[in-house]
């Protein structure tokens, strides 16, 4: 009995021992490029797919193959979300001994690093990013995408025009650019009081806009303040057709796909002024008429394989008569402009390089005649751009380029002998002059992650001496830092020194080089419910006719999502300008102590949509008079101005804009019907002086009084 | 132009009323009938064992007795036990579980009307997520799902931009892998709740039927996930439903049952689906 016991026990044994040794394992490590080790990897064969196991977290693996015959010819598979699948033919390694794998992210991941090369190199160093749907979120601004920045605690713009002045500089220091191509003068009926103001950009075109109200990124050029960079739409979601009309407008915008990869944008608008002027007679006093037809068109196509290329193109005609106060005459002034502009854009990419072409051109004519003065203006400018960027890896990206920037502009003007004297009757001479220049300009551009925390930029940009230009040498040069951390906070850094040259235009018929230096920290808080930004900054500008310029400043933005309903924000800026020289320094004119900004805005599709802002600043600073001087030849007096420039404060600036709408779906369309009201209070705030005849009192023009817009949009898909 | 902000506002407050109701795949009611229909025998976490094998599954199984229970214990337990296997938070598949698991809790917490910390325990998923270095196509996709549920709490004026996240990641992630059915399901969960206007309701049949044509994943691991396919043919059923084609209706049905024959929310559109 004990025997077959043994005996027993011996079989099972030695089954057991050939089980055994028949069964082959296969162990091993698997990580990737970087040497971490990848878990959860899959690892099978690829002919007994059942046969497989994975990978534990520390990256080993073991196989266990019971039958040693089938590995013959077989092949080890590792396969991995975000990996090259990997095979390895069992026979051509020694697999009784522990082995390294080695395995790669795929492809398709790495074409991230493509689309992430279409995206600005500097973007992450821009203060605020709207999108399309945050600029139609933006509470009053009409879905102008500039009328939003109008809105930012960084704009400083006192005038009460879409040309953005940012932090205490003015207009012609800031470039807007679409595509990587500047826009000139980027707002349609600047001239006309009393209406508000448009820019030229749709926003059903946007894609990304983003702000850089100090420190503009040397990618760019001809800038010595802020810039503002557009981007317009890549991809067409749906078709889209909207019908709008208002008190002052009608519109069309129809977006369609041509294909999976291109698509044409085409809008346009005629505005008019008797709706408007008929509802808003206050305004009517001073505004006469205005006219304007706009038509713009985009198109984009994949044209082959890894080539886009992006066409737009804006032209718009528009006129205004009204009455005008300049010195101390009174009289219709009448304006006319017409306009074209276009941006193409060919961009080219191939693994991680990516090369871009821009070119822009704009031709316009103005026309403007008041008392003794006739002005005709002729601008035509060419703009190119070649840019290469080559993304080493996730960390590093570098960027280096070459433009040109070509500008000719003809003024055959009628000016009065006298500035004083502008009546039809006073003496005029005829004044023409032709200006042209080129501005060629290399760039490099550097962005470096080396932590995940941090963030460096750097750039320079200089000028060339190409082309028989005269412009002065320069290099402008900047850095940035931004760390982020505890996933909601950023701290960002930015330094440098800027030039820009700006345009001629009928009141300073130069090219004119300025330049600036910055510096400016900021800190952006991000939550879903809240929003802080603060920053502060110290400019010193140099160049403009009226001096140098040192402006120091200090923002505060906080926005919070009260309820699921109901949105507030306020912002305000202090803001110190001084200009002349090293030894005597003047209240700027836009020595302004706070601008505060309010909004209140209620979302209740059931029911209304209410946004309300409040906005009161300081007035704005100007130069007294001191006496005047009889001039019998003309019957004008000559202005004296007191040696205490910008002495003088305008009273406080204060508005109250309400906005309501409401929409209404039929079938698959909407109808949306809203309503404005500006200046809610009617208030006057003073912005220029009107003297009588021999300045002996002085009494005020006003910004926009209260007026009333309404209008509605039929969108349909 | 002017005020095209009202088209958007409006468009999407019909949005966030449906998707309150679409993201919550299960109702108290469903809840019971899911652990009654459970075939499985429901595990609490078993320190002998190795927290990440079938891990869908515990998230699951956690998320079902917390109902039954009324606790959430289970769900505070797993997302423990995954932040101690990955105290560096670095493992892109335990952050993966741990959020998976987030949503799931915030979903518990959020039947149990615990509003605020099922939005607490939804963005610290969603943070999480977001933080993992190499996202991967499964992580993008779960990215969209976490964020189309964050609409729940969001304000008004933030949905629409929301929206365009949920499609944006799904979109991204099926770059990554075309093969992902987890991406074409919340492409189509979004289309289904987003309305016409706005483009919705175009293209979910196609996500959908994308969807449950693919496999749960192209070799079994049960350390990665599955889920999507059924949810992807209750919501292509209903979509049928919903448009009256009751032909096509009963045909994904029938394949759905066959599939999962003991998923609740496929059983009770068998009642829909009885007098047609």
């Amino acid at each position: 009995m004990y025997t077959i016991k043994l005996i027993n026990v011996i079989v099972f044994l030695y089954s057991v021992n050939i089980v055994y040794s028949q069964t082959i394992i296969i162990k091993g490590h698997i990580s990737d490029k970087q040497g971490s080790n990848l878990c959860f990897v899959n690892a099978y064969l690829l002919k007994h797919n059942k046969i497989g196991s994975v990978s534990d977290i520390d990256g080993n693996f073991t196989l266990k193959i019971p039958d040693p015959k089938i590995i013959k010819g077989e092949n080890l598979v590792f396969s991995f979300i975000g990996y090259e699948p990997l095979k390895i033919d069992l026979d051509s390694i020694n697999y009784s001994v522990p082995f390294n794998v080695i395995m790669t992210e795929n492809i398709q991941a790495l074409n991230e690093i493509v689309v992430e090369g279409r995206k600005s190199i500097s973007r992450e160093f821009s203060i605020k990013e709207m999108d399309k749907l945050k600029i139609y979120f933006s509470p009053l601004a009409s879905a102008d995408p500039l009328k939003a920045i109008a809105m930012l605690p960084s704009s400083t713009n006192t005038s009460e025009t879409a040309n953005p002045e940012l932090r205490g500089s003015s207009a012609n220091r800031t470039k807007v650019f679409l595509n990587g191509v500047p826009v000139s003068n980027p707002v349609r009926n600047s001239q006309i009081n009393g209406i508000g103001f448009f820019s030229l950009f749709n926003p059903e075109l946007i894609k990304n806009m983003f702000v850089y109200p100090s420190n503009p990124p040397l990618i760019y050029g001809n800038t010595s303040a802020g810039m503002i960079d557009i981007e317009t739409e890549e991809k067409l979601e749906n078709n889209n057709y909207q019908i709008s009309a208002s008190l002052a407008t009608t519109g069309i915008c129809a977006s369609q796909k041509i294909s999976e990869k291109s698509f044409i944008q085409l809008y346009g608008n005629l505005m008019f002024s008797n709706g408007f002027l008929s509802v808003n007679p206050e305004i009517n006093k001073q505004l006469k008429s205005f006219n304007s037809n706009d038509i713009g068109l985009n198109y984009h196509n994949e044209i082959i394989k890894n080539v886009t290329l992006n066409f737009y193109n804006y032209s718009v005609s528009e006129s205004s008569d009204l009455l005008l106060n300049l010195f101390t005459w009174n009289d219709k002034a009448k304006s006319k402009t017409i306009r074209d502009f276009s941006v193409m854009n060919l961009q080219y990419h191939k693994s991680k390089n990516y090369i871009s072409l821009n070119t822009g051109t704009n031709f316009s004519r103005s026309d403007f005649y008041f008392g003794n003065i006739s002005s005709v203006g002729k601008q035509q400018q060419i703009y190119l751009s070649l840019n290469y960027k080559y993304l080493f890896s996730e960390k590093l990206y570098i960027q280096t380029g070459l433009s040109n920037e070509y500008g000719n502009f003809g003024f055959i003007d009628k000016v009065p002998v006298f500035y004083y004297a502008m009546s039809p009757k006073s003496p005029s001479y005829q004044h023409d002059t032709l200006l042209k220049n080129n501005l060629p300009e290399t760039y490099g551009y550097l962005r470096w992650k080396p932590f995940k925390s941090i963030i460096w930029g750097f750039g320079l940009r200089k000028n060339i001496n190409l082309l028989q230009t005269k412009n002065p040498d320069y290099l402008s040069l900047q850095t940035n830092l931004r760390y982020n951390f505890m996933n909601s906070q950023s701290l960002l850094f930015s330094i440098g020194k800027y030039n820009n040259l700006t345009e001629p235009n009928s009141s300073l018929e130069e090219f004119r080089m300025l330049s600036a230096n910055q510096i400016a920290i900021e800190y952006l808080f991000e939550t879903k419910k809240t929003n802080v930004n603060l920053a502060a900054y110290y400019k010193s500008e140099t160049g403009e006719t009226i001096g140098n310029r040192k402006i120091k400043g200090f923002e505060v933005y906080i926005e919070h999502n009260i309820s699921r309903t109901l949105k507030a924000s306020i912002s305000n800026t202090i803001l110190n300008s001084d200009i002349g020289s090293n030894e005597k320094l003047y209240n700027a004119e836009n020595n302004v102590g706070y601008f505060l900004v309010t909004t209140l805005n209620y979302f209740n599709p059931k029911l209304l949509n209410v946004s309300v802002a409040w906005s009161t600043r300081q007035g704005r600073f100007y130069t007294p008079l001191s006496s005047s001087i009889y001039n019998p030849n003309v019957d004008f007096y000559l202005p004296v101005y007191s040696e205490s420039i910008n002495s003088k404060r305008f009273g406080n600036y204060n508005t109250i804009n309400l906005s309501l709408n409401k929409m209404f779906t039929i079938h698959k369309s909407s109808l949306i019907v809203f309503a404005s009201i500006f200046n809610v209070l009617d208030s006057k705030n003073p912005k220029s002086v009107i003297y009588n005849k021999d300045y002996t009192s002085i009494t005020f023009d006003y910004y926009q009084k209260r007026s009333i817009y309404f209008g509605c949009m039929l969108s349909l898909k | 132009m002017i005020m095209k902000t009202t088209l958007i506002y409006l468009v999407f407050s019909i949005f966030l009323m449906n998707s309150i109701k679409g993201n919550i795949r299960y109702s108290e009611k469903e809840i019971i009938a899911i652990k009654e229909s459970h075939s499985g025998s429901l595990k609490s976490i078993d320190q002998n064992d190795t927290v990440l094998i079938n891990i869908q599954e515990k998230v699951l199984d956690a998320f079902v007795n917390g109902k039954i229970s009324r606790s959430d214990k289970g769900l505070v337990d797993l997302e423990q036990a995954l932040l101690n296997l990955d105290k560096n938070n670095k493992n892109g598949i335990i952050i993966y579980w741990y959020s998976y698991t987030c949503y799931y809790h915030s979903i518990l917490l959020m039947i149990e009307k615990e509003n605020k910390s099922s939005e607490k325990i939804l963005d610290e998923g969603i943070m999480q997520l977001e933080n993992v270095s190499n996202l991967n196509s499964e992580h993008l996709a779960l990215l969209a799902l976490m964020e189309s549920l964050s609409i729940q709490y969001a304000s008004g004026i933030e949905i629409p931009s929301i929206f365009k996240r949920v499609k944006q990641n799904a979109e991204k992630a099926l770059q990554l892998d075309s093969l992902n059915l987890r991406a074409y399901f919340v492409l189509g969960s979004n289309d289904f709740y987003a309305p016409e206007q706005y483009g919705g309701g175009k293209k979910a049949t196609s996500y959908f039927t994308k969807a449950i044509k693919l496999n749960d994943q192209p070799v079994v691991n049960p350390y990665l996930p599955s889920w999507g396919k059924n949810s992807a043919y209750e919501m292509l059923i209903r979509l049928y439903i919903n448009h009256k084609q009751f032909a096509e209706a009963k045909k994904y049905y029938q394949e759905a049952i066959t599939l999962y024959p003991d998923d609740y929310m496929i059983i009770k559109l068998s009642k829909e689906l009885l007098n047609y």
